[in-house]
Formats: C-alpha cells, sequence, structure tokens
C-alpha cells in the first residue's frame, strides 16, 4: 500500500501519543494487578521462591569455589625426616624438591627448631628436657603452585618416598579434591535448578496473563474493532508479565536475604572454626539487581509468549456476531 | 473526503455459497446510505468486507481511493480507527463506566486525558446521555446501551461510520431516534453505512439500496429529498 495514500488519523493534539498509549497500558496492568491483588501476591511468592532457590545454589557454589581457593593458596605438604637424619642427605632432598617445577617454596625446619616451637606452643619445657634425646624429626615445609595437577603432585610424593631418610609425608589432598567435587555437582546443580526453575517461572507467568486475557476477551474483540494493533492490545499483559517478574524478583531477593540472616550466627561460628580466614560471600547488591532484572525478563518472556498465542489464536473474536 | 467504493465485490463461502455477486456502488461523501434485506442477504457479510474483517473473493473495497482488501493487519488497523462500528449488539465493557467505554477508541488513538475528558463528555452530550457517564452499562436501558456504543463510534470523529443492524433489539419508537443520531453526522463530516432488516427506517431517506439475490440495487427514495425536513442535504 502507497503510504501516502492511507487514511492518517493523527489529530494535532495526538503528538506524543505514544507514550500516553504505553502510559496507559501500564496503569491497565497495574490497576489489574491491583484488582486481582490476592493472585498478584500468590504469583509473586511462586517467582520468588522459584528464583530464590537457584540463587541459594549460585551462593553455595560460589562460596565453596572461593573457599577452594583459598585453601588451594595454602596448599603443600611437610615431608618428615627419620631422626638423626645426615644434614647433607636432607639438603639434597631439599635441593630435588626445590627443582621441583611445582613447588614454589620451601622451608626447612631442623629437629631443634621444631623442638623449639613446640616448647614455646605447649610449655612443657622442662618435660621435654628431661626426655634427653630430642624425639622431634627435622622436616620441609613444601608450598606448591596453585592449580598444579594432582598427577605432578603425586608424582612428587612419589619420587620422595622413594628416599630412605623420608619418615613420612603429611599431605591431604582427599578433602581439597572433595571439596572440588562438591563446587562441581553444586555448580552443575545450579544450572540445571536454575533452567528448571527459571522455566517455572516462564510458565506462572504465562498461566497468570493467561487468565487475564482471558478475562479481557470481550474487551479485546471491542478494542480489536475499534482499530486497535496486535502490539496495542498485546501491551497491558506484556506489562502485566514484567510487573509479576518484578515483583517476584523482589521477593526472591527478600528471601535469600532472610535466608541469609537466619543463618547468620551458624556460619559465623563455622567462619571462627576455620581461624575467622574464610572470607564468605553474601548477596550484595549488584547480585539482587541482576536477580530482579532476571526475574523481571523471565516475566516478559512468558507474557510475550502469551500474549502472541493467545491473541493469534482468538482471531475468531473480530467476528462481529 | 471520505468516498466509499465497492467495485465489483462477490464473496462466495467455502460451502460454494454465493452470498454477494458483482455489488458494485459509491457511497458519496458526508451522506447517509442504508443497505436493506431480508436476512441472509448478505448484509453483514458486506459490512465485513467494508471492515475489513472478511476479504472478498473477488473485486475490491475503496476508501478515500486506499484499497481496503489489499492492506496488511497493521494497516487494516490503522484504517479501522477511521471508521466507528456500530453492531446490533452495542458490545459495552460491563466492568467499564459509561465514560471508559467510551473513551476506548481514544486510548486505542493516544489523546490527552484532557482532551479525552472533553470529546466523550460531548459525544454523551450529542446522544442525549451526558448523565450517565460514571455509570456501569448493566444499569442502561437496551436503546440507552446502543447510544452509548453510538458516542463511542463517533468519539474519534471518524470518517466513516459503518452500522450492522443498530436497531435490532429497538421497538420502532427507539429505532426512529437512532436513526435521528446517524441523519447528524453527514454535518460532522461523516459518511454513514446502516445495514438493516427494517425499512421503515429508511423512510424519507435519499440513499437507499437493496441487497437482493447477491446485488445491490438502488431503491427510489419514497419522498423527495427537498420535501423531506429528515433527509440528508
Amino acid at each position: 500500500m502507497n503510504p501516502q495514500t492511507l487514511p492518517k488519523q493523527r489529530d494535532p493534539e495526538s503528538r506524543g501519543s505514544n507514550l500516553r498509549i504505553r502510559a496507559h497500558s501500564l496503569l491497565e496492568s497495574v490497576q489489574h494487578l491491583s484488582r486481582h491483588a490476592l493472585v498478584t501476591l500468590f504469583v509473586w511468592l511462586l517467582i520468588g521462591v522459584a528464583l530464590s532457590l537457584p540463587v541459594g545454589f549460585w551462593l553455595v557454589q560460589h562460596n565453596i569455589h572461593l573457599l577452594a581457593e583459598q585453601l588451594h593458596d595454602d596448599t603443600g605438604f611437610t615431608v618428615y625426616f627419620v631422626p638423626a637424619s645426615s644434614t647433607e642427605t636432607i639438603e639434597e632432598v631439599q635441593r630435588y624438591v626445590t627443582q621441583s617445577s611445582v613447588v614454589q617454596s620451601v622451608e626447612f625446619t631442623s629437629a631443634e627448631q621444631a623442638m623449639e616451637e613446640f616448647q614455646l606452643v605447649t610449655g612443657y619445657d622442662q618435660e621435654l628436657t628431661a626426655l634427653g634425646d630430642n624425639p622431634l624429626p627435622a622436616s620441609l615445609s613444601v608450598v606448591i603452585h596453585q592449580d598444579t595437577p594432582t598427577t605432578e603432585v603425586d608424582s612428587l610424593l612419589d619420587s620422595l618416598r622413594n628416599y630412605a631418610i623420608v619418615d613420612s609425608i603429611d599431605f591431604d589432598t582427599e578433602w581439597i579434591r572433595n571439596l572440588n567435587a562438591i563446587h562441581q555437582v553444586a555448580s552443575t546443580l545450579m544450572w540445571i535448578v536454575g533452567a528448571l526453575f527459571g522455566f517455572g517461572v516462564v510458565f506462572v507467568t504465562f498461566a497468570s496473563v493467561r487468565l487475564a486475557i482471558e478475562s479481557r476477551f470481550r474487551e479485546l474483540r471491542v478494542l480489536s474493532l475499534l482499530g486497535a494493533s496486535d502490539r496495542y492490545l498485546r501491551r497491558p499483559f506484556i506489562y502485566c508479565g514484567i510487573l509479576y517478574g518484578f515483583g517476584g524478583g523482589v521477593v526472591a531477593t527478600a528471601i535469600v536475604f532472610g535466608a541469609l540472616f537466619a543463618i547468620k550466627d551458624p556460619l559465623n561460628q563455622l567462619v571462627q572454626s576455620f581461624g575467622g580466614t574464610i572470607h564468605i560471600v553474601s548477596l550484595d547488591y549488584f547480585s539482587a539487581s541482576v536477580e530482579i532484572v532476571i526475574g523481571t525478563f523471565l516475566g516478559y518472556l512468558g507474557a510475550l509468549f502469551v500474549s502472541i498465542w493467545e491473541i493469534q489464536k482468538r482471531r475468531t473474536f473480530e467476528s462481529i456476531h | 473526503m471520505s468516498k466509499v467504493v465497492l467495485d465489483n465485490i462477490g464473496k462466495t463461502f467455502e460451502n460454494d455459497f454465493e452470498v454477494l455477486r458483482e455489488v458494485s456502488v459509491t457511497f458519496d461523501q458526508e451522506s447517509v446510505n442504508f443497505i436493506i434485506g431480508r436476512s441472509g442477504a448478505g448484509k453483514t457479510t458486506l459490512i465485513k468486507i467494508l471492515l475489513g474483517l472478511t476479504s472478498p473473493t473477488k473485486g475490491r473495497v475503496l476508501f478515500n481511493e486506499v484499497e481496503i482488501t489489499t492492506l496488511s493487519r497493521a494497516e487494516i488497523a490503522s484504517y479501522r480507527r477511521s471508521v466507528g462500528i456500530v453492531l446490533q449488539d452495542p458490545s459495552l465493557i460491563p466492568n467499564r463506566t459509561i465514560f471508559d467505554n467510551v473513551a476506548m477508541p481514544l486510548w486505542v488513538r493516544g489523546l490527552r486525558s484532557k482532551d479525552i475528558r472533553h470529546r466523550v463528555d460531548r459525544c454523551l452530550n450529542v446522544v442525549g446521555l451526558d448523565t450517565v457517564r460514571d455509570l456501569y452499562p448493566v444499569r442502561l436501558s437496551t436503546g440507552e446501551q446502543q447510544r452509548v456504543s453510538i458516542a463511542r463510534a463517533i468519539a474519534h470523529r471518524p470518517k466513516l461510520l459503518v452500522a450492522d443492524e443498530p436497531t435490532g433489539n429497538m421497538d420502532n419508537q427507539l429505532s426512529l431516534e437512532v436513526r435521528s443520531l446517524f441523519d447528524m453526522f453527514p454535518e460532522l463530516g461523516t459518511t454513514v453505512i446502516v445495514a438493516t432488516h427494517e425499512p421503515e427506517l429508511t423512510e424519507h431517506m435519499r440513499h437507499v439500496f437493496e441487497l437482493k439475490d447477491g446485488t445491490l440495487h438502488r431503491v427510489a427514495p419514497q419522498v423527495r429529498v427537498a420535501d423531506s425536513p429528515s433527509a440528508n442535504p
């Protein structure tokens, strides 16, 4: 069609009409939500719970990740020598360890230094002096580079065990491995739960907006006959979905903050048990905003799908009898 | 300018029933036109074609030289914003006030609130219902509801007003009252096309067409225009 011949129905007073149309649609949506306040609260709560679970998982896996990283910073092992080992052989082992590419630093502690530290910590000065011989072994404290593959560390440990003067090696990698495995599981679960509950949010919005469309079917028919475009017909329902998602996001944030507040004391005790060196990440303003934005987007998606679907499906509303 | 031309319109349904064939007519601008015919003659089909609700099997509809039958969905919506529609069922929204019902076409056009108030009050005044703006439709009689739907149809100052059996549920007196409203619209620059099965509604009217056997014939006016005070100018 030639646009120049399209009957333009723009009144002089309709300048800025697009903005007013959007404002009117938003007002209609807010009115719809307030008229059905109980349903709205229920939908917000549903979306809130659905969003708070993946966020909770995210916080758990994020903290496990940070914990693993912090502990990994201090990853190393201690080589204990057979008592009365010669200084030369100990130095040989120390040289071998220092040359290893996985080792970051090595610190030697002689049997005498170990005894001094032990006396200092325990206060059993006289009792230890009474022993006569120093029962404590000399040792090497080895710190390995971060992100060193476990296989390389294991290889180094096997080499060290071949030295006759090496009595034992104190290195517990199992629980760090377990922590990393838990992190992997938590991370995978977070994505699965996030996807499932994200779909849930879209579905809840879809169903709620569908009911809203059904309740205004007669009005849609009349508006269509009066020249409302599809976009005009869809807009109030899309705004409804956005408001559902936004409200749900706010509720989810409140739930997560509430849960974090509830476990604050036991969490502090846990942190104290690690000497207060572990930093626990909570939900900050940015993360909370992201959660609300995701909720809003999912609400928009659900409303967009259902409004396109339903209004297309109900083309028959244009029948005049 | 709001001339409407039906050019060789034909419509055959899927069951091969040919309801319209070779309907050609020009509705002059700012005139009141009546299409009469018995039930099932094809009046509503013709109205639907005029509103872009269904496509003719052949022929074309021109509104101000724009071919309606080839418009896209968005363009049809734009076209309908320049058309007022009155149906047999007033189609008022029960949970909205009379004011809101009349304001609907103005919301679609995004007018300012104060302009909407002004226009709605004026239209309700035209149809003699300026005291009911805050009531709900259920409080009005059928005739009053139809007058509200007419107020809604003219609120956006349409160039074309299309009515399908607007007096179908009314007694004779109410029907004549509604018709007298249509008589006023040419002065406002609106072309009126009314489909009805009530021939008495067309008394003293100048532009009367009968739809019979799928074709449209002009009916001679019963009274000369100059003799009738209620006829079109």
